[in-house]
């Protein structure tokens, strides 16, 4: 059953997994982040490496 | 305002967020905000004029970095809490008219890799104890924007759900020796009845105790617990599997078929969850092509679920329909 989380939680935690080290297999993106005007943040994904205009299949 | 109110009697957190009510309802297709902002065109979400896959924070958060104070006070017995986490938009393409089904396998790689950053990413957070990635499709799931989108939300605590599956996983490798997804898919592939599609690293089944007449159940056959750790070849099997089954069932009754897919991975609380066991969940609400399924008095009060078909006749109609996992290029 969950329950109220404490600070004590928060002290046992162990982040899992990490992003300063992320074991991403398939990591050949790259990640371009802006700040919109009204703070919040917007994250572009693109692949270097494929073509950027990916036609449907179907 | 948003705010989790514990509720007492069914030991969870209810989620309140009152300006969700203002949010965009099914805009016409011209004022879509998902849509790449086009030049002289108006601005959207998406500050550029074309991407690949662009994920941003929601405009209408339920869970926030910095959320406000509760707009009430909890007691002992009814605690609240800041509505701490976060909620994200996951945009899948510039193309409006486009769907996960008509992606092709590269792009659905790619929405993958960034699912698994993103949970890579929120899950590092402190607060964060869980990140759900998912999908509602269709007016009937309470789509309020056609655009193809997904959503993530990252949870300050195990969602009731996900908590019940990491307590089963446990129960399960504590009596059975074994992981519980691992043996339901020996045990899938040995009857074979409701299986719909294999291969890739990836078992399709309807699953034995299917609560939605389609619903369909994604398993690895490594027993892994995040996106993450799958590798290419894994990577490029769900692809395929995800493009199978979408495609299906909008063959199914010859339409777009509404549905939620649901994501769920091990836990970000640095917790042993070793048992737990990723994999992807379907449930279209069709149990016609015309009728639905509703959550009525057995579901939504008694939280027992009643199908009203064989799993193994809904299996054998999705296994039968194109295409196979094999044809897709």
């Amino acid at each position: 059953m969950v329950r109220p989380m404490t600070d004590t939680d928060n002290d046992r935690r162990e982040p899992a997994p990490d992003d300063s080290d992320p074991v991403l297999p398939f990591d050949d993106f790259e990640v371009e982040s802006e700040t919109l005007p009204d703070g919040r943040q917007i994250h572009f994904y693109r692949w270097p490496a494929s073509d950027p205009h990916h036609p449907p299949d179907v | 305002m948003s705010e989790r109110r514990w509720n007492p009697v069914l030991g969870e957190w209810v989620i309140t967020a009152t300006h969700r009510q203002d949010r965009t309802f099914l805009p016409p297709a011209e004022s879509c905000p998902l849509c790449p902002t086009r030049p002289g065109g108006p601005a959207t979400e998406i500050s550029r004029d074309d991407f690949e896959i662009a994920v941003f924070d929601n405009r209408f958060p339920s869970l926030r970095a910095d959320p406000e104070p509760p707009a009430v006070e909890g007691t002992e017995l009814t605690p609240v809490e800041p509505s701490f986490g976060a909620c994200e938009v996951v945009v899948y393409t510039p193309d409006h008219a486009s769907q996960l089904g008509s992606l092709s396998v590269e792009h659905v790689r790619h929405l993958i890799a960034v699912w698994a950053h993103r949970t890579v990413v929120l899950g590092a957070r402190d607060e964060v104890a869980y990140v759900y990635a998912f999908e509602n499709r269709g007016e009937e799931i309470g789509v309020t924007l056609h655009h193809p989108h997904g959503q993530i939300y990252a949870y300050p605590t195990i969602p009731p759900v996900l908590e019940r599956e990491t307590e089963n996983a446990r129960e399960h490798e504590a009596h059975a020796g074994g992981c519980l997804w691992c043996d339901l898919n020996r045990q899938e592939l040995d009857d074979g009845r409701r299986v719909v599609a294999s291969g890739g690293g990836w078992l399709a089944t309807v699953p034995f105790f299917a609560r939605w007449p389609y619903e369909v159940h994604l398993i690895s056959e490594r027993h892994v617990g995040w996106l993450h750790e799958l590798d290419r070849d894994e990577v490029d099997g769900l692809a395929r599997m995800l493009l199978t089954v979408v495609r299906k069932y909008n063959a199914l009754f010859d339409r777009t078929l509404p549905y939620i897919m649901a994501i769920h991975q091990r836990p970000t609380d640095g917790g042993d969850h070793d048992a737990y066991h990723l994999h992807v969940e379907f449930y279209p609400p069709n149990r016609t092509a015309t009728k639905l399924k509703y959550l009525a008095g057995s579901e939504a009060g008694a939280g027992a679920f009643i199908n009203d078909t064989l799993p193994e006749e809904t299996a054998a109609a999705l296994r039968d329909l194109p295409p196979t996992l094999e044809a897709i290029p």
